[in-house]
């Protein structure tokens, strides 16, 4: 009896994990268009269920991964340290155009705002960076103690 | 009476006495109101040569084109761009200005320029290219460098009523070649003179007797600047004294020097449309695109030789007669020793070396754009300070995607004419372009014809926005997490509202069916006219408008259930601003055109810098980024993919109003966002919705882009969950029905559906299986 309950609960096991039901056939496709006419508006076709064709895209890396655009990070915080803040933040709009989504742009705008004592925008930024940085690394760190130090500061 | 000599009146002597007297008086009276009018007039001359001697147009400047490895650039683009902003191709590139051309790479000799952030040096570098990308920059000692960018383009101005148009330049700018064929050719005794030739009138005298008419002039470079800086162009005895008199206290006054810098910049070169070409830093931009310190000596003789009558020797009209008068100044300065003949004749066997009429002579290219930069300086500036400061206005206007776009624009207009049997020249579109993130206008198409002056629809064509309008319905609906998820089934069934004013509004779906039970992201992916309208009612029109504010829209809306389906009125530029603010993850930053502002001097005065608010959470805007995936990749916009690599995440929303009117598609990628209208501009009816006119237009402009997927990261507070579609409740990947939909986290399902089984139930489907029960 021991025997064929040990392997009942490995079938349990195996069926758990099984579709019980009716699997999508093959693998998510897009719904072909018509040749003409390409789509109805604005009421559509209810087309097929793509499943997880629309998934999450990869975190951002953590450093700049284009070399221009560390560049101009790297400028733009010398600015920063010399206090030519203006300057700085001219220097990192050339980056932001380049790639928009380094988190490190923003925490440089949101850095030199914040020496400008307008907190209100360096907050702003600061919290643009944030969604961008990923879930860990430096450039989140200190996006985060940042906008510490700012809403402590106003 | 006069008296006699002994004491009688002697009337005769007298009288001679009081005449002589009078005539004394008349004399120093005379002497004294000339020498007032000297004086007079010597104030005249002297406060305006040393005081602001014109009003300076504004200038407007494209933005600059950055040079790094990774650019999506390809060769021929970059060549355009150096076309475009004059720089010669030469065999090898050894000046400021010039390039050259091999299989794989584009040597540049770049001109410096002095940016907002600092100055770029004229630097030697070249670029290597794989594809359409550069993937290679290197100094002149083959070192790599990070970036490098090159000047930006002017394109276009602000001018007063009489258009008179000029760039300063100061003589230490000139070819030494330049000035000395100036003089060679229209006042010799130039620097010996103390204003006024004698020598010249006589010669001029004798010349013009002996050929019966007026041939040659007698006039100085002096009186030539005076008549043109002092006086009109009447041709009488006393212009002419007065010009003398004012020619030799200009003299007196000022150096010969700053006399010739101030006709160099005076004098009068050409014609463009409606604007005056004048000085030869202008007319060296005007006529060869390039600046006036680059210029060759064929060149030059020709600039030279048009002072003597720009119409006349308009080198695009009369060629000819061009070419002759330059090939007279170049025997001119040969016979003066300022070149050699053999100087003379080498440039003599070239070209005009003009640019083409269209890109130099004509009128400017991108009215639309410069509409838009005028208006937004008119917040920070006053008409006349733009029109007579001299300012130099740094733009993000992009002049690549603005080319694509025009292309693009003409040709899909044309084919949806012909496709629909619309009536040629009917059919009306507009669009813009923005740079997702920096907020920034790269390109505007007012209307189908490039280069239209006339009405810019792309900012003042105000059009019912129609669907469009609906991720604003339903990120209010997101915004309550508690109460509504992408799963929430909502009835796409018949509704009536009735108005205040006792009006019922009915609205129906396009193709006048109903579906029942829909989840939510459906409902905006397949553009439900009667689940949006239900869902608007429940979330309350008050909270849909503040939404619709909250994404960036400042003007006036009216609190009716119609605005649920896009019943107010915006141009493109508006709702651009809406979907830069879903683009850009929920901040708001004011689309700029503008990025800087210089005066004429050069001093930085003021720039526009990035700025954001945030408007939305992260989480809402995540979700609603999903949606208008679903309306690309299943929805009404889904014809798009079609032309667009299937990898490359996009969003947007189509939009038709009643009747087919007006024809929208709105959306975007990671790094760009484009809005198109199309329609007809006495609002008649189209065949067109907003997937077959503008989603056709959108998908074309942005095949020529370099896009970059959209950012899709998962926020904190989001997660993913397999979902039932038609029921709302928990599924499991692999069922048919499942969807893997995000969920700001505690609002998804807790219900299983019929997807994900109990255990018991599995052993007992295995066993019937197993057993074939």
């Amino acid at each position: 009896m021991k025997y064929p309950l040990s392997i009942l609960l490995v079938l349990l096991f195996v069926t758990g994990c099984a579709p019980m039901m009716a699997p999508v056939s093959g693998p998510p496709s897009t719904p072909s268009a018509p040749a003409t006419l390409p789509d109805d508006e604005p009421g559509g076709v209810r087309g097929d269920v793509l499943g997880d064709v629309i998934v999450p895209s990869s975190p951002t890396p953590e450093r700049a991964s284009n070399s221009a655009v560390a560049q101009l990070v790297a400028d733009a915080w010398e600015y920063n340290r010399v206090g030519e803040y203006d300057r700085s933040n001219a220097v990192v709009e050339r980056a932001l155009r380049i790639n928009h989504t380094e988190p490190e742009i923003y925490l440089v705008m949101a850095s030199n705002y914040f020496a400008m004592a307008q907190l209100q925008l360096a907050e702003q930024l600061a919290r643009q960076g944030l969604p961008l940085a990923g879930r860990n690394g430096a450039v989140k760190r200190d996006l985060q103690r940042l906008l510490s130090q700012i809403i402590s500061a106003k | 009476m006069a008296k006699t000599r002994g004491g009688e009146k002697r009337p005769g002597k007298r009288k001679g006495n009081s005449r002589w007297r009078w005539l004394t008086r008349l004399f120093w009276l005379s002497v004294v109101v000339g020498l007032l009018f000297l004086l007079a007039l010597d104030a005249v001359v002297y406060q305006k040569f040393t005081g602001k001697k014109w009003s300076l147009p504004s200038h407007v400047y494209s933005r600059t084109l950055e040079l790094y490895q990774g650019l999506p650039l390809s060769r021929e683009q970059l060549k355009w761009e150096l076309d475009s902003l004059g720089y010669r191709q030469v065999a090898a590139a050894k000046a400021p200005g010039q390039y050259s051309v091999s299989s794989r790479r584009v040597e540049i000799f770049s001109r410096g320029f002095e940016f907002w952030d600092g100055s770029e040096p004229a630097r030697l570098m070249t670029l290597t290219f794989a594809g359409n990308s550069v993937s290679g920059l290197v100094d002149a000692k083959r070192v790599e460098m990070p970036l490098a960018r090159l000047e930006p383009m002017i394109i276009g101005g602000i001018y007063p009523a009489q258009k008179e148009d000029r760039e300063l330049v100061q003589l230490g700018q000139l070819p030494p070649a330049l000035v000395e064929a100036l003089v060679a050719v229209e006042d010799q005794g130039f620097y010996s003179h103390h204003g006024v030739s004698f020598r010249g009138i006589s010669r001029a005298f004798v010349a013009n007797v002996k050929q019966g008419r007026i041939a040659q002039g007698g006039s100085t470079l002096t009186q030539q600047l005076v008549k043109n800086f002092y006086l009109d162009q009447q041709r009488t005895l006393t212009r002419k004294a007065l010009e003398a008199i004012m020619s030799v206290l200009l003299e007196i006054h000022f150096s010969k020097d700053e006399i010739l810098e101030t006709y160099f910049n005076e004098v009068y070169l050409g014609q463009a449309g409606e604007r005056s070409i004048h000085g030869f830093g202008l007319a060296s931009r005007h006529y060869f695109q390039q600046p006036v310190e680059e210029l060759e000596l064929h060149q030059i003789a020709l600039l030279a030789g048009l002072v003597k009558g720009a119409s006349y020797y308009n080198p695009w009209r009369h060629a000819d007669r061009a070419q002759q008068r330059r090939d007279l100044v170049l025997d001119v300065m040969a016979r003066q020793g300022v070149i050699s003949t053999e100087q003379a004749a080498a440039a003599q066997k070239k070209s005009l070396g003009v640019v083409s009429s269209r890109s130099g002579g004509g009128r400017w290219q991108y009215p639309a754009y410069l509409d838009l930069v005028k208006r937004q300086l008119r917040e920070d500036y006053q008409a006349s300070d733009l029109e007579t400061e001299g300012l130099r206005v740094f733009t993000n206007f992009d002049p690549q995607v603005q080319r694509k776009l025009e292309r693009r624009m003409v040709s899909r207009i044309e084919n949806l004419e012909s496709g629909y049997r619309i009536t040629a020249g009917d059919l009306q579109g507009a669009a813009v372009v923005i740079r997702v993130g920096a907020g920034e206008v790269l390109a505007i198409a007012g209307g189908r014809q490039p280069g239209y002056a006339g009405f810019n629809r792309a900012l003042d064509a105000r059009r019912p926005m129609g669907s469009t309008i609906k991720p604003a319905v339903y990120m209010t609906a997101l915004e309550q997490p508690s109460l509504y998820t992408l799963s929430s089934q909502i009835n796409d069934t018949p509704i009536s509202v009735e108005s205040e004013n006792g009006e019922v509004w009915q609205p129906r779906n396009f193709e006048r069916e109903s579906h029942g039970q829909i989840p939510l992201y459906e409902g905006l992916g397949h553009s439900y006219n009667q689940a949006t309208a239900k869902l608007g009612m429940d979330v309350g029109l008050p909270a849909i408008i503040n939404t619709v504010r909250r994404l960036g829209y400042e003007g006036s809306m009216r609190e009716l259930p119609s605005l649920m389906l896009g019943a107010v009125e915006m141009s493109p530029l508006d709702v651009a601003q809406l979907y830069h603010t879903i683009a850009a993850n929920g901040f708001y930053s004011p689309l700029r055109a503008i990025n800087s502002v210089f005066t004429a001097e050069n001093v930085p005065l003021k720039r526009y810098p990035f700025a954001a608010e945030q408007r939305f959470d992260p989480t809402v805007m995540h979700l609603i980024h999903y949606a208008l995936q679903v309306v690309l990749r299943e929805g009404t916009g889904k014809s798009a993919y079609k032309r667009l690599p299937q990898d490359l995440v996009l969003a947007g929303k189509t939009g038709t109003t009643n009747d087919q009117r007006d024809s929208w598609f709105a959306g975007f990628s990671g790094n760009y966002l484009s809005v198109v209208w199309m329609g007809r501009d006495d609002n008649g009816k189209t065949p067109l919705t907003g997937g077959t006119g503008a989603l056709q237009l959108w998908t074309d402009v942005m095949s020529e882009l370099d896009n970059r997927s959209l950012v899709f990261n998962q926020p904190e507070g989001v997660s993913y969950h397999w979902v039932e579609t038609d029921t709302g409740l928990l599924g499991r990947k692999g069922c048919a029905g499942s969807r893997y939909l995000p969920f700001i986290d505690g609002s998804e399902p807790v219900d299983k559906g019929r997807c994900v089984p109990e255990p018991l139930d599995n052993v007992v489907d295995w066993l019937k299986d197993k057993l074939g029960w």
